[in-house]
């Protein structure tokens, strides 16, 4: 987990790790698109997806495989939301059930993965469960409060 | 036909046991089965010869299951003290042995049964195949093929000791790999036997099976802490093909763990020679024919020149 969850953290985090996710051509006209997402035939959801395309952090929340090895903290991008759930573009590949903390300008999201789907070398579709989410001006004002 | 009864070789039973439970034969794959000995019935020549060669059934009920169980199990340990036994009779009873205990397991569906049950396994089928001395050939005569899954995991882990034996495996990666194997489709314990709902996938060999299996096998392994990481991968990567065009997650060959490469030459294997209800079962050279076209494509060439060579032309030892 990465601990301390703020804006400033997420900017330095970003400006720090690489971009590592090759997002093929077609995947490119995708993520510029807008609105609610197609739903396939095998991929029905509760609630609707929204696009949206921003640079997010990953970093693993909780190790409860310890057979799978920790990825390390890396540049993800934020393909899709949805009430209950986030997808995102990964370059690395994710194991299901693992616990992700996903860092976005906003919020922290903590996340269980659910299911993962390979695009392209360097390119991995990851669709999680959202457990948490935890506001960055919330815990500033928390910890602001707690100070005093 | 799939219930109320479930086959056993006759090879297992030999002159002086007594029957725990009924049995029958049935003579065409269609036809009704015959009664054929008695629960109590102590088995002589003239007994033995009735289901010689024959398909033996048994009823698929709990009791029936423990009582085969119990005496298997009773027949192991003797096979491993007689010297004199034949080969393949041993190789019956250690078959039938470890497809009840296998079965008994998934049937609790708990995964640290299961996983304890594959992790002895692992460590006596290494103990007790190699001095047996036998063929890819001969095992496939004691397997059952009727698809279900306590029988396919059975397969899969005799035909992997088979197929690994051609590789340099050490005993303890032996023992591993063989256990990864018995674990690989338990997340098909979810699932009805025989279920054809949620088909999403065309591939030729196992379109009877939905594709969350792999999944679902992965996400039960992956809490106990005694699986190990080529273990999980090849629950969850055995469905993954060369060309990208396996599941769950599609990835490329060099991305698949060089064990559930090898997994899926025995699955593959084994999924086309076991009865499926919505088609009948394929020999082992069409079995063979249809892998061919996918080698070097969706398997791996090697592990298949490999596999192929145990059918075809087996080593005499």
């Amino acid at each position: 987990m990465l601990g301390i969850a703020d804006f400033r953290t997420y900017q330095n985090l970003v400006e720090q790790l690489p971009m590592k996710v090759c997002v093929p051509e077609v995947l490119r006209h995708e993520l510029q698109q807008r609105g609610v997402t197609d739903v396939r035939h095998h991929d029905l959801r509760r609630s609707p997806r929204f696009r949206c395309c921003g640079i997010g952090i990953i970093a693993p929340a909780e190790l409860d495989a310890p057979q799978i090895l920790r990825q390390p903290e890396a540049q993800v991008i934020i393909a899709d939301l949805s009430r209950r759930g986030i997808g995102i573009l990964t370059h690395e590949q994710w194991f299901p059930r693992q616990e992700v903390s996903i860092l976005m300008a906003a919020a922290e999201i903590i996340a269980r993965i659910v299911q993962i789907r390979y695009v392209g070398p360097g390119c991995y579709n990851v669709g999680s469960i959202i457990l948490n989410i935890r506001n960055y001006d919330q815990e500033s004002t928390q910890a602001q409060a707690a100070n005093q | 036909m799939t219930l109320p009864f479930f086959p056993i070789t006759p090879l297992a039973f030999d002159v002086g046991i007594k029957i725990p439970v009924d049995l029958y034969v049935q003579h065409a794959i269609d036809a009704s089965p015959v009664h054929v000995l008695s629960f109590d019935d102590v088995l002589d020549a003239g007994k033995l010869a009735r289901i010689e060669n024959k398909r033996l059934l048994a009823p698929a009920d709990t009791v029936a299951k423990q009582e085969l169980r119990r005496l298997f199990r009773q027949q192991l340990e003797t096979a491993i003290e007689d010297g004199s036994m034949a080969p393949l009779r041993k190789a019956a009873i250690i078959v039938e042995t470890l497809r009840g205990d296998i079965d008994e397991a998934f049937t609790s569906r708990t995964t640290r049964l299961m996983v304890e049950t594959a992790r002895r396994w692992g460590k006596l089928l290494i103990e007790l195949l190699p001095p047996l001395c036998l063929e890819l050939n001969d095992y496939y005569g004691v397997l059952q093929h009727d698809g279900h899954l306590g029988s396919q995991a059975t397969n899969l882990s005799i035909y992997s000791f088979i197929l690994a034996s051609s590789f340099q495996f050490d005993d303890k990666e032996l023992e591993e790999f063989l256990m990864g194997a018995i674990l690989c489709d338990v997340g098909r314990i979810e699932l009805p036997e025989d279920t054809t709902a949620g088909v999403q996938q065309n591939h030729s060999t196992d379109a009877s099976i939905p594709r969350s299996h792999a999944a679902d096998g992965f996400n039960r392994l992956v809490r106990d802490a005694i699986v190990t990481r080529p273990q999980l991968m090849m629950a969850y990567q055995h469905h993954e093909r060369l060309d990208g065009s396996g599941y769950p997650v599609g990835i490329p060959g060099e991305l698949i763990h060089p064990w559930a490469k090898m997994l899926a030459i025995v699955d593959t294997f084994e999924n086309l020679t076991c009865a499926r209800p919505q088609r009948g079962t394929v020999t082992r050279r069409q079995a063979l024919t249809t892998m061919r076209q996918e080698a070097g494509i969706t398997i791996d060439l090697e592990h298949f020149r490999c596999w192929e060579s145990q059918i075809l032309e087996p080593t005499k030892t």
